[in-house]
């Protein structure tokens, strides 16, 4: 009932509501930003992009559902938005400049925060980035599978294979930096 | 893998992670900015339709939906007598000399809405509108104003009303739920059911449910002091609250006042609230057929009247008048030329079902002296009433009515 409160607020242009919303669950949305693009200025720039645009589209939003599970709907969104354009540019410069690296096998700026976050963040870099988004979107933001699918453009079974394997390396991942 | 979850969750969880310095600020600004541009486009475009948010505004119907709850609770206890809680419950609204309450409209797909607002005998009634405008209605001895300040834009928008009814009662939220729970006794009780006492709005309250065909509704009261705590009634898919009620509070009559500041800019409009007469409805014919090109409306139905708000905004687009200040003149001058044409033509809906009305005036022009449009018979008469496009009238013998 708060969210709905507070997105009522903001639709009658409540700069408090506004800010709550963002106190709220800026952190959330900056957590999965992060772990699936592995950039923390990048991440920032998601949570800071999907606020904006929240408001831009407030007098037509209708909230259904949770709060929380759109907002990170919209932070999964463009977050892989991101991570396709970063892919695109880089293929272009490995095409102009013939270099074997590319950015996805060298994990970026990993954030560490504190030990918990430096863990997954690590673990979850080693993942296809397809895999992270439905890991993450599963057990961070509590969406079931046909909701992750829908606006990724898979079948649901598709979602629960990502989520399998991926699953599967964490634990391998995990298991392996434990008995380090 | 269960394991694998939980480690997961447990790092989610436990990860601490924070935004760079001066990200927060970037993006509270950037959205707060796109916030106000949002507040100044929805409050232009408030002022733009005045008339929708005056004559339209929620609490104007909701006056109707949340009296009716009222009126079914006294009236149940006036013949029943088996729920005497009831009616303590509902005296206040009769015998009040000022009350605040908060009404709230919320339901599936309805756009939650909040007014907060004030009540001051005889008539007086002001509440804060979502978009920050203030409306306060002054209604007494036939006349009155409601006034709408637009403290952001600096604007005030005041709609006179003359010839108002004796009862005012739809005009005022407050006065509107008087005025049922006297007009509905007595009632029967036959479906009040008592649901007890629980925690309502912070209070430990009495509720009573009112289950009619056209009713579904609950009513809450303090039940120590038997005072309203909560009023919701179901109109669906609306459920409209009305909460935070006082009754007697002391308000500064000053409140109340409607002198508008010195400083703001004033839209102004009249309205006759007086029962239509024929000559008010030759006289909506005659304002429809000067901005329709000499036409009349195609049918007697109300959706005409979207067919002459389209053909006015054609018109307003072909004169390509761009400059603000114009633009809103022009919507002002047709909105008091809606608000007069929409004066007459409820007098079709006025005449009595064996007035044997027909309107034929499509395809009519106006100054067609020969041609009818419409055409009844008056109570009590023998012959009837015919209109003809010149906007003429002629006593006509039903032998010699139009084929």
């Amino acid at each position: 009932m708060e969210d709905k409160l507070l997105v009522f607020r903001c639709k009658r242009g409540s700069r408090d509501a506004l800010a709550r919303i963002y106190q709220k669950y800026k952190r959330d949305l900056l957590l999965l930003a992060a772990t699936l693009l592995n950039d923390n200025g990048i991440a920032e720039d998601v949570v800071h992009d999907v606020f904006v645009r929240f408001v831009e589209n407030i007098q037509n939003f209708r909230l259904t559902g949770s709060l929380k599970g759109y907002l990170l709907t919209c932070a999964a969104n463009c977050a892989r938005n991101r991570n396709r354009a970063a892919a695109g540019r880089a293929s272009i410069e490995v095409g102009l400049e013939d270099t074997e690296s590319s950015s996805s096998d060298e994990p970026a700026e990993v954030i560490v925060c504190n030990e918990q976050l430096r863990q997954l963040s690590a673990a979850m870099a080693q993942l296809p980035y397809e895999q992270r988004e439905v890991v993450m979107l599963h057990l961070h933001a509590a969406m079931t599978f046909d909701t992750i699918a829908e606006p990724q453009g898979i079948s649901v079974n598709t979602a629960k294979s990502r989520y399998r394997y991926g699953l599967g390396k964490l634990r391998l991942i995990l298991n392996h930096e434990a008995n380090k | 893998m269960k394991s694998a979850e939980d480690k997961i969750r447990a790092l989610i969880n436990e990860a601490n992670i924070e935004t760079g310095s001066g990200a927060d600020e970037r993006t509270l600004a950037d959205a707060l900015s796109a916030l106000e541009k949002l507040r100044q486009k929805r409050l232009t475009r408030s002022q733009q339709n005045v008339w929708r948010i005056i004559m339209k505004s929620p609490i104007v119907k909701l006056a109707v939906a949340a009296a009716i709850i009222i009126v079914a609770a006294v009236g149940i206890h006036q013949l029943g007598g088996s729920t005497p809680a009831i009616a303590d419950i509902v005296k206040p609204f009769l015998t009040a000399r000022t009350a605040t309450f908060k009404v709230t409209i919320s339901g599936q797909n309805v756009p939650f809405q909040e007014y907060d607002s004030m009540f001051m005998e005889p008539c007086r009634l002001r509440y804060t509108q979502p978009e920050g405008g203030i409306v306060i209605i002054d209604l007494e001895k036939g006349k009155g104003k409601f006034i709408t300040l637009l403290p952001q834009l600096k604007q005030a928008v005041v709609l006179e009303v003359i010839n108002v009814p004796e009862d005012p009662g739809t005009l005022n939220f407050f006065q509107e739920i008087r005025r049922r729970i006297l007009k509905a006794q007595p009632l029967n009780d036959e479906n009040v059911e008592f649901l007890g006492e629980q925690q309502v709005d912070g209070q430990l309250a009495i509720g009573y449910h009112i289950k009619k065909p056209s009713l579904d509704g609950v009513v809450w009261a303090n039940s120590e002091t038997k005072m309203p705590v909560r009023v919701e009634v179901r109109e669906d898919p609306m459920i409209i609250t009305m909460s935070n009620i006082v009754f007697n509070v002391e308000l500064d009559e000053a409140l109340f006042s409607q002198e508008i500041p010195p400083d703001y800019s004033v839209t102004a409009y009249r309205k006759d609230m007086s029962e239509p007469t024929e000559e008010d409805f030759i006289e909506s014919f005659k304002i429809w057929a000067e901005y329709m090109d000499g036409n009349f409306p195609p049918k007697m139905d109300r959706s005409a009247l979207d067919e002459f708000r389209k053909r006015q905004k054609e018109k307003m687009k072909d004169e390509k008048i761009t400059e603000p200040s114009k633009v809103i003149d022009g919507v002002v001058r047709l909105q008091q030329v809606i608000i007069d044409m929409v004066h007459g033509f409820p007098f079709v809906e006025s005449l009595p079902a064996d007035s044997d009305w027909h309107y034929v005036g499509k395809d009519v022009k106006f100054g067609d002296a020969r041609t009818p449009i419409f055409w009844y018979r008056p109570k009590g008469s023998a012959n009837y009433h015919v209109i003809y496009g010149d906007l003429s009238v002629k006593d006509v013998s039903p032998e010699n009515l139009p084929k």
